[in-house]
């Protein structure tokens, strides 16, 4: 497994997968950091720096998690079905190493590229935010939450693009995962929309199956409601409509993530494990 | 111990038999060659056995451990007819990579010699994207050869190369069986197999045809054969066709001709002493057409019997 995994990091290394990902990372933050220079601080009204941090942090955490959805998907939806179209798995394989931890090392090796990526951007925006409009954030373990919810966020991409890139043709794949975390988004806004304006049952019935089909959104709108959450400032959330984080989330959805996780990926093992190549 | 003895191997894609219970031995130390039309079943029976497809039914042993074992993919190298290495690694970091998945060490030395081996000297600090297809090929052979392998699995192993390659190949091959080593040979080009293989199967549908060693398939049976012999009395010949009726006479230029009869191999020696004794200068014996070429189509029912 650390001959594929170690091979794996290569691999992004030496296609400038690594450089174009941190410049272009390096680009949204300047330009994040720009767009907050240039629109400036409020005028002096109580409250309204705090609002503003928010807000555009929240802008900012928005683009973030497209981003990582994006990056991740990108980055494993070839790992598979790409190195069996073009042969290079076919030399692997008959090697004494067990088609799981060809699976296992693959995993770990681009999902560390995932996790420093979604590092850089997250606390990129939010150290960015805080320079320009002081601590926002509430509390360090709220912040720390909020990191970890990204950093699943990206694994649950990652790892349903893993289990499709062994079941079907790269293209196919990802269309389906990327739709699918749109449709997760949509789920989700219609149930934050349930909840703002008439909290009938069906609004969150769609929400609760999106999120458990793909839990990416469940997961973005839980690191919202940490950052930005009405205990942080009653009433932030709810102005941001659909978009925002009136019904987070608990700590089930964090459990629940892990085990998707951990389910996706025993899948992905399986089914490449029976995979004729 | 046989290199592999398959029983029965069976692959079905979707109610299509890809391979119909297909039982082989291979003896260790044999260059064995796999024959075989398009969609006959050979890639999917070496795949098979090197585990990139799940068998239907049946079972293998592979250098005397189950063939679903890790254990022998050890000792064995395999060479893919797709044959494509990543190509944002050196051929120096292909080999490593290779030795890695092995677990066993692979000295800068021992790299350089692999590399040398295969014309590829020179070449292991050059990326594999700069690779021309043959050099590709060239790699792979080197890659198959890492960890030093008992069994090595070659599936069309000169289709990108040029004549010089394919020489290089045959010599190759030649050198692993004097080392000890067993090829499986899966290969299109029948002109290298007969160079250079001890035993041969031809399957057709899935199904064996045939197993047996190379001589016994290309000279069984009875073939046609050209004697070509000098100038002779006008009744040196007169009564031969009594004991080969096959006999025909051609007679060329200044007196020489050239004799053409069916007849089994063994009765060549008969047939010249018989020639010599009459007074008849002979030249030259050959087979009258490339000698698997034919055995092959003949077994396929692809030409019709001379």
């Amino acid at each position: 497994m650390g001959t594929v995994l170690r091979t794996s990091l290569k691999e992004t290394l030496r296609k400038r997968l690594m450089v174009a990902a941190g410049g272009l990372t390096f680009l949204f933050l300047l330009l994040f950091f720009l767009f907050l220079k240039w629109v400036g601080k409020p005028v002096d009204i109580p409250g309204s720096t705090y609002i503003a941090g928010l807000s555009y942090l929240y802008l900012g955490l928005f683009a973030a998690y497209v981003m990582i959805a994006l990056f991740a998907v990108l980055l494993f939806v070839a790992s598979i079905s790409g190195e069996i179209d073009d042969g290079t798995l076919l030399a692997i394989v008959p090697r004494p190493v067990r088609r799981s931890s060809i699976i296992l090392g693959k995993w770990i090796g681009l999902g560390v590229v995932v996790i420093v990526y979604a590092t850089i951007l997250f606390f990129g925006l939010v150290l960015i935010d805080q320079a320009q409009y002081g601590s926002i954030v509430g509390t360090f373990g709220g912040l720390m939450a909020a990191y970890s919810d990204f950093l699943l966020e990206g694994l649950v991409v990652a790892t349903a693009t893993l289990l499709g890139s062994t079941l079907t043709a790269t293209m196919t794949n990802g269309i389906v995962v990327s739709s699918a975390v749109l449709i997760a988004f949509l789920g989700g806004a219609l149930e934050q929309l349930g909840a703002l304006t008439n909290p009938g049952p069906a609004f969150t019935i769609i929400g609760w199956v999106t999120s458990l089909l793909v839990p990416t959104d469940a997961l973005y709108r839980r690191a919202l409601y940490q950052i930005l959450g009405n205990h942080v400032y009653p009433g932030a959330v709810t102005g941001f409509g659909p978009f925002g984080a009136v019904r987070p989330p608990g700590e089930g959805m964090v459990f629940y993530a892990m085990l998707y996780i951990i389910g996706v990926l025993v899948l992905a093992i399986w089914s490449f494990r029976v995979r004729d190549l | 111990m046989k290199a592999i003895q398959t029983l029965g191997l069976t692959k079905r894609y979707r109610g299509r038999l890809a391979c119909d219970g297909i039982s082989l031995s291979v003896d260790q130390g044999a260059i064995f060659g796999l024959l075989g039309p398009n969609g006959a079943g050979k890639s999917t029976l070496v795949k098979m056995l090197v585990g990139l497809v799940n068998p239907s039914a049946g079972s293998a042993r592979v250098l005397g451990f189950s063939f679903r074992e890790l254990e022998p993919r050890r000792h064995v190298g395999y060479l893919p007819e797709l044959f494509r290495y990543q190509p944002w690694l050196t051929a120096e970091e292909v080999l490593s990579y290779h030795a890695g998945l092995l677990k066993k060490p692979l000295s800068d030395e021992a790299r350089e010699a692999l590399l040398a081996r295969v014309g590829l000297e020179g070449r292991g600090r050059e990326r594999v994207k700069g690779f021309s297809k043959g050099m590709q090929q060239r790699l792979g052979l080197a890659a198959a050869l890492v960890g030093d392998p008992a069994l090595i699995f070659l599936d069309e192993p000169t289709s990108a190369l040029d004549p010089i390659g394919r020489y290089e190949v045959s010599r190759l091959l030649r050198e692993l069986k004097a080392e000890g080593r067993t090829v499986f040979l899966n290969s299109h080009l029948l002109s290298d197999v007969e160079k250079v293989c001890d035993g041969v199967a031809l399957i057709d549908g899935g199904q064996v045809l045939y197993q047996g060693s190379l001589d016994e398939a290309i000279y069984g049976g009875v073939r046609q054969y050209r004697i070509q012999i000098g100038s002779a009395q006008p009744n040196a010949l007169d009564g031969l066709n009594a004991d080969w009726p096959s006999l025909v006479v051609q007679w060329g230029a200044r007196g020489s001709g050239d004799l053409h009869v069916n007849l089994l191999r063994d009765q060549l020696p008969k047939l010249t002493a018989a020639l010599v004794s009459r007074g008849v200068d002979v030249y030259e014996v050959e087979p009258d057409h490339s000698s698997l070429e034919d055995w092959f189509l003949h077994r396929l029912g692809r030409k019709d019997a001379d």
